[in-house]
């Protein structure tokens, strides 16, 4: 998978690189407008991440030209602007999605896959991971042969997790997805939600499948972080 | 300082004592014009009186001669020229004959006097005559005897009143000056009272101008005023308050601002600054790491919250929204917390209100979260939810908490303040959830207020106006 980063922040573009490509990711960086649509239209690429405030040509302007020319290729706009009418804008130029600075890198990571898959992606309807199985349609959990005894909202925030094992969550994600609550509360509701899930689903097991992140969020796998 | 406001053009206005001075003059002229005239008026009424009571007593004496002495008659024209005697005499017969008269009584001729009247008539008015020579005579004219008497006689009187008219004359002129140099004095004492009566305005206008916005404790209502100007300084000691207040608030929003951002900042940069001092375990690379993102969390967190505050024109998008449903999901948000604490949450009521849905979650968010943090273990929530009268919503948030201060309470809406019971209790919050609580109501058209008893609990009320017709976006 080719990414092309249009970046003009040297240490952004330098970090952005450095963890998309230990993600799997092949990487292109551009340092301005012009050289971005540039690559853009000479190589081939599986989603542009994009700066808004860039030198040359602004981040406006290369999607323009970019839809304009027949290039539908996902796009993500990164920005410090965050006000509603600036992401409204963005979107509306055909951006794929629309990240504001600062962000987690978890949650970049988390929305270029969300994006990359958004067409194959098929919901399962059972979902396991080591001895832990969901059973989607049924709302029936089981670790090792028990039946786990979880709320709504706990076996929501499990399959949220399994579905997308093996990458952190951060709180902001995990209030918005299993809450639909999208501000970020000074309490530490995930925190407590989470501790009372690893007393039903790790605490009586010996493998835990549950892991802090610390000063990011929550991760769900099978091998220890 | 140099934050010198720039004062629209002011219309050029006439001082105080111009205005003053001017009404003086107007005033003194008008008493003085008034009293002269009327004592100049009732003087030359007296002097007419009486010149006309002489002629009168005149024409009777005469009269009486001619009943009784007919033959004394000449003695009664008085001797000497015109120049020396006041009066003048002519006696006529019924046929018109002069008799007698005075040597200066040819050139009034006989035609100019009154219409004669009869001895049984009383005596008329005298009238008035100038001669061509500049002088000035009372004239009367009568009867004397019985009409076919042989000493049926026309008397005529002439009275010289030229001196009393020059007298009259003079009078006015002087009277004239007398005025002028009252109004004159009247100005200049004018000039000097209002510069006197003045003169605590000016006392005052220096005081104030003293007061620098380091000195602005300073009160102008220690001095002893008149009573005329008490209001006023009232007024002004009442805006040195809410100026001093305000200057205070917004020194300490300051402090404030600095101590949220810097100690983030501090913390990352001593945290990196020792890490590298030396080599370090790998773990315990990853501690720092791991910590420093913990502070950006929050500098992103003070950031994020300041530059919401900050945006003058915050948008908004909104739309009809199910209250209840939103309460709800806040209060499924909040309810493993809730649980931790032993504290009930309770849901009365609902509505339905038009807001932007996000601005409306963070809202009433912050002030549940407000309600879980202050409201000690098994404590309740209840989240009154009902319409007004007028159409809107309101959602009054209740909790049995620690309560406010009442001399916290005006303050809790501003932006980083901290009672030092908050702080004890929850040392994580940045002061900015309430402010950022109104001002979502704000924008929205709406209200929020809040009443609290301390020990006793808190109540947060959010008021939503009623939907209005959606206008263009």
């Amino acid at each position: 998978m080719r990414i092309l980063v249009v970046e003009d922040e040297q240490k952004a573009a330098n970090y952005l690189k450095k963890g998309l490509t230990e993600s799997g990711f092949s990487v292109d960086i551009a340092n301005d407008g012009e050289d971005g649509l540039h690559l853009a239209g000479t190589e081939s690429y599986d989603l542009i991440i994009l700066d808004v405030m860039l030198p040359l040509k602004g981040g406006w302007s290369v999607i323009r030209e970019l839809r304009a020319a027949g290039n539908e290729v996902p796009v993500i706009f990164l920005s410090a602007r965050d006000a509603v009418h600036d992401r409204v804008h963005g979107l509306e130029l055909g951006a794929d999605d629309y990240l504001v600075k600062p962000f987690a890198f978890s949650e970049l990571l988390a929305r270029i896959r969300i994006i990359l898959r958004r067409h194959p992606l098929q919901q399962s309807e059972s979902m396991r991971v080591a001895d832990l199985e969901l059973d989607l349609p049924r709302h029936k959990a089981r670790r090792g042969g028990t039946s786990l005894d979880l709320t709504v909202k706990e076996f929501q925030l499990l399959a949220l997790m399994l579905r997308r094992r093996g990458e952190v969550l951060s709180r902001t994600t995990i209030s918005e997805q299993v809450w639909g609550i999208n501000f970020d509360s000074d309490t530490n509701v995930v925190d407590v939600a989470i501790r009372r899930l690893r007393k039903k689903v790790d605490d009586p097991f010996p493998t835990k499948l549950i892991h802090t992140i610390r000063g990011v969020g929550y991760v769900l796998d099978d091998e220890t972080a | 300082m140099s934050s010198m406001t720039k004062q629209p053009e002011a219309k050029a206005s006439t001082s105080i004592t111009t205005r003053l001075v001017g009404f003086y003059l107007v005033s003194t002229l008008l008493i003085l014009l008034c009293t002269n005239y009327f004592q100049f008026k009732a003087l030359s009424k007296d002097l007419a009186y009486e010149d006309d009571d002489f002629v009168a007593e005149r024409i009777h004496i005469l009269r009486e001669i001619v009943a009784r002495h007919p033959d004394a008659l000449k003695d009664q024209i008085p001797s000497g020229s015109a120049g020396e005697t006041r009066h003048l005499i002519r006696v006529q017969d019924e046929q018109g004959r002069t008799l007698l008269q005075s040597p200066g009584m040819s050139e009034l001729g006989v035609e100019l006097f009154p219409p004669a009247v009869t001895a049984d008539e009383g005596i008329g008015r005298s009238t008035k005559h100038r001669t061509a020579g500049d002088k000035n005579y009372l004239l009367n004219t009568a009867w004397a005897g019985r009409h076919g008497d042989a000493h049926y006689r026309l008397v005529q009187v002439a009275l010289d009143i030229t001196d009393e008219d020059e007298l009259m004359s003079k009078y006015l002129i002087r009277t004239g000056a007398a005025v002028l140099i009252g109004v004159l004095l009247a100005a200049a004492l004018g000039v000097l009272i209002t510069r006197r009566g003045l003169k605590p305005l000016q006392e005052m206008a220096g005081k104030v101008a003293r007061i620098t916005e380091e000195e602005l404790h300073q009160r102008v209502r220690t001095a002893n005023w008149p009573k005329e100007l008490d209001q006023l300084t009232l007024a002004l000691d009442g805006m040195l308050a809410r100026l001093e207040e305000s200057f205070a608030r917004l020194s300490e929003f300051s402090a404030n601002l600095a101590h949220e951002l810097r100690t983030p900042i501090n913390n990352l940069r001593g945290e990196a600054e020792v890490a590298l001092s030396r080599a370090r375990t790998e773990e315990e690379y990853r501690d720092i790491i791991e910590s420093s993102i913990e502070e950006y969390e929050r500098l992103s967190r003070v950031v994020g919250d300041i530059l919401f505050l900050a945006r003058p024109d915050q948008t908004h998008l909104p739309q009809p929204i199910d209250v209840r449903q939103e309460v709800e999901t806040l209060v499924e948000y909040y309810q493993n917390v809730a649980d931790e604490q032993q504290t009930v949450i309770s849901i009365k009521g609902s509505g339905s209100v038009s807001v932007d849905p996000q601005l409306f979650q963070r809202a009433v968010g912050n002030v549940i979260s407000n309600a879980l943090h202050y409201t000690p273990n098994s404590g309740r929530i209840g989240i009154n939810i009902r319409s007004t009268d007028d159409g809107g919503v309101e959602i009054a948030v209740e909790d049995s908490g620690i309560g406010i201060d009442p001399a916290e309470l005006p303050r809790i809406f501003d932006r980083f303040f901290r009672s030092p019971q908050a702080r004890q209790i929850y040392n994580q919050g940045s002061g900015l959830g309430l402010a950022i609580v109104h001002s979502i109501m704000t924008l929205h058209g709406g209200s929020v207020s809040v009443a609290s008893a301390p020990g006793e609990g808190t109540v947060v009320r959010l008021l939503f106006p009623p939907p209005t017709n959606p206008g263009p976006a």
